[in-house]
Order: C-alpha cells, then structure tokens, then sequence
C-alpha cells in the first residue's frame, strides 16, 4: 500500500525516533503519525522483534497536534487556555500510566512484516514496502525466519 | 436510556433486569429546606428562592423539610409519580435526607439532594453574601446540571445451583448449610472421602478431641456429630462428588458452567465393609499402605476406595467380593455443571520440605509438627509399651516462616498446634523431655493462653531463641545450637527427635481453581478476600466465594464459622438478587478507536473489545476491521475509572464530562482563589458530612464536588480547575488501599501526577494533593482544610514573586 500524501510528507524528513526506513529483510518504510497516536502500545505488543518500543517519556507537544475531537486534543485546548509559555519539554511518566507515553521506532530492528500497521487501532502508523536494493545493506539486521506476521 | 455498546453488539448480553422509567420531561421541583432556622445566620433564603426559581424550577420553600406536615406533601409528590419531575432537596446532605426520608425513599421517591447546609451554612462563618452565593452555586449545579439518572439492574443469578470445591471441613460445612437453606449443592473433591486435613490431624485444638465432626441438626442427639454419621450430610440438596476436579469455567457471573472431570468410584454402595478385597489386593498403595484398595477411617461414607495412580486392575479384589460391589470397568467421565455461585473451600496444606531443609527436613530423626500428629495415635501403643520413641524431643517454631526467603508470613496455627502435640506427649510418655524452641508464641485470647499454661504445667520446657540450622553428629544425631535469649546463653541441645512447626501454604488446587473462576490470589498465594474487614467469604470475582483456609490459615473452629458465615453470603446472592442501583457506563462507538486502555484498567474485568457491527459508526481513521470496547452491565460497578483513562473521551459515565466540568465551572466560581475538592461518595463525603454536622468551620473558598469514586477523575478535569483560577486541589479518597472500587485510587494518583506535571510546563502553579480519609478523621477537617488553603497561598504568592522576578516566557 503506498503512503498517505501525508506519510510520504513525514516520510521525506524521516525525523529517525519514531519513523524510519526498515533495514529488515521485507524492506519497508515505517511512518508514524503523532497526532493520531493514543499511546496504547498494540503496536509494541504486536511487533515480532521489538523494534516498537513505549518510551517512559512524553512530548506534551504530542498533545498539541492531535486532533482537537479526540480525549488528547481536548486536553490540549484545556491546558493552551491556561498557558503562561510554551510547554518545556518531555517529562518522565507515572509509571501506571499507559495512554501518555511516546512510541519509539527503531529501524534498525524493524523486519517490515506490518504487523504494527494492522495493529494499530487508529491509524498512526503507516507503512510501504521499498525495494530491498534501496535498502541500506550495511545496517541490515538478519531477521529470525518466520518473524514477520 | 441509552443502550451500551456490548448490547448493542450482542457480545455481552446482560442480565434480567428491571429498568426504571426516566422521569418526564426536563420539569424540576426544588424543595428548600431552612433546617428549622439553623442557616439564617449565614443564608438568605429570600435570595436562595428568588435566584432559584427562575427559569423551568418550582420552588417549594419549608422551615423543615423532614417535619410531619412536610412529609404529607412528599407523600402526594411521591404519588405524582413522574410528573413532579426530577426533586431536588436545598437542604442537607443526601445521607442525612436519606435517613431522614427513609419511609418515602423505601416507596420509591426519588430525591437528589444539594447540601447547603453541612457543606455550607453550618462549616461557615458570618459572611452573609459569599455563603449565600456559594449555597445558591451548590444548589444550581446540582439542578442545572444532574447526572444520568441511576438506572435500577435488578441482577438475577439464573442458577440456584451451587458449586462448593473442596470438602474438607470448611467445605463440608458450606455445602450442608446451604443444602439445608434450599439450595442444590454439588461439592467437589479432589480425594476419595470428605473431610480433609482434619481427618488426617487426630485431635485438635481448642478442644482437644478429634477434628472431623460437624454441627449436629436439631433433629440430631448431642450438639456436634461425626461426619460418617452426621445426617446433615445426607441432606437430598446436596450431591456429593469424589475424586472430582474442575477442568473448566465457562458462562457469566450468576450463570457459571464447569466441566467438571470425576475419576470412577469403581467401589459401589453394596458395599458391607468386609475387609476381604483388601486381603486379596497384591499390589502396595501409596505413602506406605500395603494395599491399593483400602478403607478410609474417618470417613465412614466411602467404605473402601481404590487408588488409582497404584491399582493394576488384576481384579483379584472384584472375585472375592462376596456382594459384587466391585466393579473396575468405568472410565472418567466429564460432565458439565450450571450454577449461580460457587464456593473456594481448596484448604490449605503445609509447607514443602524444601523450606526447611537447612533445619535438617529429609534426614532421619527430623519431622513436621503434621508428621508428628499423624504418628501420635501409633504411638499410644507404644506408651502402653512403656517405650517412648525418644527421650528428647524438640520443637522449632516458625521454621521457615517469617522469613523473607521462605513463607513471610505467620501462618498462625503452629503455636497452638505445638503445645497441643507437646501437652499430649508429656500425657503419653512421662519421661520424655520436650522442649520447645520459639521467637515468639502466639497463644492470643484467654482460651489459647490457657493452654500454653498447661504446657507449662505438664513440664514442657520452652526455650526463648531460633535455632539457624540443625546439624547431624557422626551418629546421625541432631545437634541443635540455640542462643536461649531468656538465659541469656548459647545452648546445645541433642535431641532424640527434632519436629519442626512448618508453616501453611495454599494447596496448588487452589490456584488452579481460582485461575478458572477469575478470582484474584494475594500476595501469599491465598485466595485474595474482597474485603479484608467486612466481606472476607467473599472473593473479587463476582459470585465467587471462599471459606476456610483457603483465604488463609484457619483452625477447624474458625472453618466451621467461616463456612457458615459464606453460605449466607452465598444465600444472600442468589436470593436478594445481587446488586441493585448499577449505573453502567457506555461507549461510544463513534470515537472508540478500541486502543484497549479502558480493558486494561477496569477492575472488575467489566470491559472487553468486541467486533464491531457493519452498521455501528466508527471514528474516521480507525480501520474497518477494528474492535469497539464493550461494557458488561452486569460485571460494571460505575466507578469511572475507565472514563477517566478513555484517550479518545469515547467512555460516557453517569456523571459524564460535560456534567462534571460544568458543576466545576457553576462551583469555582463567584471566589477569588477557590481550592477546589473531588470527594469520594463513599469514605471521603462520610467524613466530610460528619465534619459539617459537627460545624467544624472552614473557609468559604473550599468547593466540594462529589464524584462516585476518585478513580473518575482525569487529567481533563484538574487542567479545567487550573483554568478557573483554582489556588489548588485537593482529592479526598478513601484510605489507602481501602478503595471501594480496587484501583480508584491509584488511578487518581495518577492523573494527579500527570496534571502536575502538565500544568508546571505550562507555567501555572496549582498544588494538587490526595487525602486520604475515613470518618474518624472528621474531628480534624476543618483544621486541615484550613491548613492546605494557607499553605496553598504561600505557594502561590511564592509562585507570583518567583514571576515578577523573571517575566520572560510570559505571554
């Protein structure tokens, strides 16, 4: 499936924390949409090879981009209503917490298989197979047989 | 009435239930009580019913609105039925309106409550204008913004069947009473005869007579009966099942199928007891018996009974049973069973040997207190012998308990069952020396400390200190060294005979038992009790209950009660139908992305993900294959707490979002600096409410707002309280740990800490805290209000001079 308008756009500034181009053996461009990510972490539990991964921090800047109709954006208009600055910068979660995390993408694990893709439930993330020869061969990483979903 | 999603989606099909009609239209009858003149001092109630009656409220103002004449005109409202529309009492508290109403609230009158009085008027001063504008603010957000109406679930277990695992004592004992209160009762075990760990024991304490006997009926002689002969077992409710296990659960709370395994019986009801299977069998039991088909003493029902895991099947038993009651050809037979409620009663059993091998377990000479009482009816023989089996003997207490590394608890028995043991050996062998080695010995209760002073008095010898090993000589002695602290002295001690007082752990059976019915283990491995104080035969699986040592050790005397006490747990649940007032959440399936958030909070596993239907709406960029999340109304106890971790706001609880923010809005207003309080309707608004009914003061600024459980509380909520200007927060809950829904309270920690955070980063500073209350801490209310609003102002003058002193970054 190819990208989104909007996951091509991502994808051109791969930023590398979140997004990044596989270097498995199923080549394949990983995108993640930040905005429309709830945290919940189906992602992480359905990847094979741990290349998804919840981060004990948060971005409150993630809250500022997700759309304003969701629990994230409403939040987010709350707290802009009471904004003296800008918020200042990730901070570490309470441990029980699990919808506030960020989600961390290593390229270097990922096998391309798209198992986080059906995984996830809103459609943050988003993923195209790229030949295998675009691929960077050096930073490739053998993947387990029977890994990819 | 909204429908939940689960219904709608069929997955979850809920309950008989009986649904109140939702009162007409919007009309709404503000009845405003004066409290007999107890506010004007501080209320202008002119003002009160002239702000309050504008718009679509009738005002019905009264000096007491709890007095004679008042309640003929409840009376007629109450017969209004529905078109006195929503009734509201300007009053007190709901609790105190409650008691005081309680005739016509038991004949169904329906009446929200605003407390203006002991969460207003009475906690205030003089100032006339602000306490009138904050009960007037009370009194609107309770009529403009109401929460969903509670919806009536009569829930109905549909099975009166009853399932007890487990016929030890406790189990036993269960079982008969509730056969006896008209249920019918299956009782599972696992062994070939009831009875248990007491049937194995002899005698025990604090009777000192033999352990399996039960209550005997009114239709019995005497007052206690052994269970061969107690009829109270016959009883045609209750059908017993042997060497039965429970293999699988399936179905809802109320309505429970297990499939249950039952290995044959193989030796039928014609049995006469004659003894000449058990001469013909060739093949050795097990743990020592010489026949694989033998009699079990204690209980008398099952005559002889076969061990499988040892029998041949040569069938030289069935050719010489002169009554054919012998028959070895059934297999294992798997039959399904419906009940409304079943009952943990798996025991306990004691520690394995490994705890204590560093006290010399598995070598000859070293035993356990268990092993002993097993031995002591042999060894009578012996005492009439004039032999006694050692000169020596010494006891070690808490082996292996209490101790980090091993079992960390006290399993409570050990001491009595010890002195027990060493009283009887004393009585046995006169010339025996025993001696017991303890930390301490736990013989609570005048009745237990008798007994540890007849030990003394039969010439038992304590000795104060713990032995940390016991060594074996060359001769295969045991060498004890002990620091006798009472003494103190080291001491060496070489006993004839070491018995260690090993601790009690749960049987493996239970584990497994309670895996399948979804209840909850503790932190020891025992069967976890809902509640530690008030609800202890009752498990956190709803209509799953538990008695005797199962929830933890138990001697055969508190088994007894315990089982008793669970039968009418279990009576009450399948009678009185449950739980009543449940308001249910509801999803969205519109904005519900099914992340699982809420799955994984709820602590009564009342949420699931279900397959969304071709028709149900769904959010714009969820896929068209993804699962919605569903309540199940009857597992649902509307703490809130899924609502509050919604990531996408897609949970509406019965005080839903919209109602909440405005009731904070309605109340933080009018102050300059409110501190604003979340209550708990349960331990927290106790308290509060005593407080006020004491007339402790407090400031005027303080704004409760009552919520179900803190657990509904989100980040949402506290940032909106920032906005209004809060000077700070305070969450009352109930104390820690004692949260009636489980997980309210750390959910609320949480949010609090998130909030925190989220409002810091954007410059504001609002101290957030969470109390934690019960009633008796309402002598001390209006004194700690006091304090968290004075230190709130230092902060907050701390925070502005920090500010004035670096304005960069200010917008």
């Amino acid at each position: 499936m190819p990208l989104s308008a909007r996951g091509r756009q991502v994808a051109d500034g791969l930023r590398g924390v979140t997004s990044g181009v596989s270097a498995g053996v199923l080549g394949c461009e990983v995108v993640r949409h930040d905005e429309l990510c709830v945290g919940c972490g189906r992602c992480v539990a359905a990847c094979p090879t741990g290349a998804m991964r919840q981060d004990d921090w948060f971005d409150p800047a993630q809250l500022f981009s997700a759309p304003v109709e969701s629990g994230r954006g409403a939040l987010a208009v709350a707290l802009r209503r009471i904004a003296r600055h800008e918020p200042s910068g990730p901070f570490r979660v309470p441990e029980r917490i699990l919808t506030f995390r960020g989600i961390l993408f290593s390229a270097d694990l990922c096998a391309g298989c798209g198992a986080c893709v059906r995984a996830c439930p809103t459609g943050a993330v988003e993923a195209c197979s790229v030949p295998v020869a675009d691929v960077d061969g050096a930073s490739r990483t053998p993947v387990p047989a029977g890994a990819c979903a | 009435m909204r429908v939940t999603a689960a219904c709608e989606a069929g997955a979850i099909p809920p309950r008989d239930r009986t649904e109140e009609a939702a009162p007409a239209g919007d009309a709404v009858r503000a009845l405003l009580c004066e409290c007999a003149g107890t506010m004007a001092g501080n209320i202008d109630f002119d003002v009160l019913e002239q702000e309050l009656s504008r718009g679509a409220v009738t005002v019905e103002r009264r000096a007491m609105w709890c007095g004679r004449e008042a309640k003929g005109r409840l009376v007629e409202l109450l017969d209004l039925g529905d078109a006195a529309g929503r009734v509201l009492l300007v009053g007190c508290s709901s609790d105190f309106a409650a008691r005081r109403l309680q005739g016509l609230t038991d004949r169904g009158l329906h009446l929200e409550a605003a407390d203006i009085r002991e969460g207003c008027s009475w906690v205030h001063g003089d100032a006339r204008d602000t306490v009138t504008d904050k009960a007037l603010r009370i009194a609107q957000a309770a009529i403009r913004f109401p929460a969903r109406r509670q919806r009536r679930v009569a829930l109905r277990p549909s099975a009166d069947r009853v399932a007890v695992v487990g016929a030890g004592v406790a189990g036993t004992q269960a079982a008969v009473e509730l056969a006896r209160m008209g249920h019918p009762v299956e009782l599972l075990e696992r062994r070939p005869f009831i009875g248990g760990r007491a049937t194995a024991i002899g005698a025990v304490f604090p009777t000192g007579d033999c352990g399996p006997c039960l209550p005997a009926t009114a239709a019995q002689s005497g007052v206690r009966k052994c269970l061969y002969r107690n009829v109270a077992v016959d009883h045609p409710n209750l059908r017993i099942r042997r060497r039965t296990t429970v293999q699988s659960v399936t179905g809802r709370a109320g309505d429970l199928t297990l499939q249950v395994r039952s290995l044959p019986e193989m030796v039928g009801s014609a049995c006469i007891d004659c003894g000449l299977c058990e001469a013909a069998c060739p093949v050795p039991g097990p743990g020592g018996r010489a026949t694989a088909i033998a009699g079990e003493v204690y209980d008398g029902r099952v005559l002889r009974s076969i061990d499988l895991d040892s029998c041949t099947f040569c069938g030289a038993c069935a050719e010489v049973c002169p009554v054919d009651a012998i028959d070895l050809t059934p297999e294992a037979a798997l039959e399904e069973l419906h009940v409304g409620a079943v009952v943990i009663a798996t025991g306990c059993e004691p520690a394995p040997g490994n705890l204590v091998s560093h006290l010399g377990y598995g070598r000859p000479h070293v035993m356990t207190q268990v092993e002993l009482a097993e031995k002591l009816d042999s060894w009578r023989e012996l005492s009439w012998l004039g032999r006694a089996p050692a000169r020596h003997l010494v006891m070690i207490q808490c082996a292996g308990s209490r101790d980090e590394r091993r079992l960390p608890y006290c399993s409570r028995l050990c001491c009595m069952i010890a002195i027990k043991h060493a009283i009887r050996l004393r009585e046995l062998f006169r010339e025996m020396r025993v001696t017991i080695c303890f930390q301490e010995l736990r013989t609570p209760g005048a009745r237990d400390e008798t007994w540890y002073l007849a030990a003394r008095r039969a010439g038992v010898e304590f000795v104060r200190g713990s032995p940390a090993t016991v060594q074996i000589d060359g001769d295969g002695r045991p060498v004890i060294d002990v620091e006798d602290i009472g003494a103190a002295e080291l001491r060496r001690l070489r006993p004839d005979l070491v018995v260690l007082s090993t601790g009690l752990v749960p049987t493996e059976e239970s584990a497994a038992v309670a895996r399948l019915l979804g209840a909850p283990l503790d932190g020891d491995g025992f069967v976890a009790q809902l509640d530690a104080k008030n609800r202890t035969t009752e498990t956190r699986a709803d209509g799953v209950f538990v008695c005797g040592s199962a929830s933890g050790p138990k001697t055969v005397a508190e088994s007894i009660t315990d089982a008793a006490a669970a039968a009418a747990r279990v009576h009450d649940y399948l009678t009185a139908g449950g739980r009543q007032d449940v308001c249910p959440v509801t999803v969205d399936a519109a904005r519900c992305v099914g992340c699982a958030a809420c799955v994984g909070v709820c602590p009564f596993g009342a949420l699931a993900l279900v397959d969304r239907t071709a028709v149900s709406p769904r959010p714009a960029n969820v896929l068209p294959d993804a699962q919605v999340a569903a309540v199940a109304v009857d597992a649902c106890r509307a703490c809130g707490i899924c609502a509050a971790s919604c990531p996408e706001l897609a949970i509406t609880h019965a005080l839903d979002d919209d109602t909440l923010l405005s009731r904070l809005r309605m109340l933080a207003g009018g102050v300059e600096g409110p501190v604003v309080g979340f209550t708990c309707a349960e331990c927290a608004t106790a308290t509060f409410n005593l407080s006020g009914q004491r007339r402790d003061r407090y400031p005027e600024r303080v704004r409760l707002i009552e919520l179900p459980c803190l657990g509904r509380i989100s980040a949402l909520h506290l940032v909106e309280a920032a906005r209004l200007g809060a000077a700070g927060v305070f969450l009352a809950g109930c104390v820690e740990g004692r949260c009636h829904y489980q997980r309210g309270d750390s959910s609320a920690a949480e949010q609090v800490a998130l909030a925190t955070e989220l409002v810091t980063q954007m410059g504001r500073t609002m101290p957030i805290e969470q109390w934690h209350l019960c009633a008796v801490d309402h002598t001390g209310i209006g004194h700690r209000l006091q304090d968290f609003c004075d230190r709130v102002d230092e902060t907050q003058a701390a925070a502005g001079r920090k500010r004035e002193l670096s304005p960069v970054g200010e917008r």
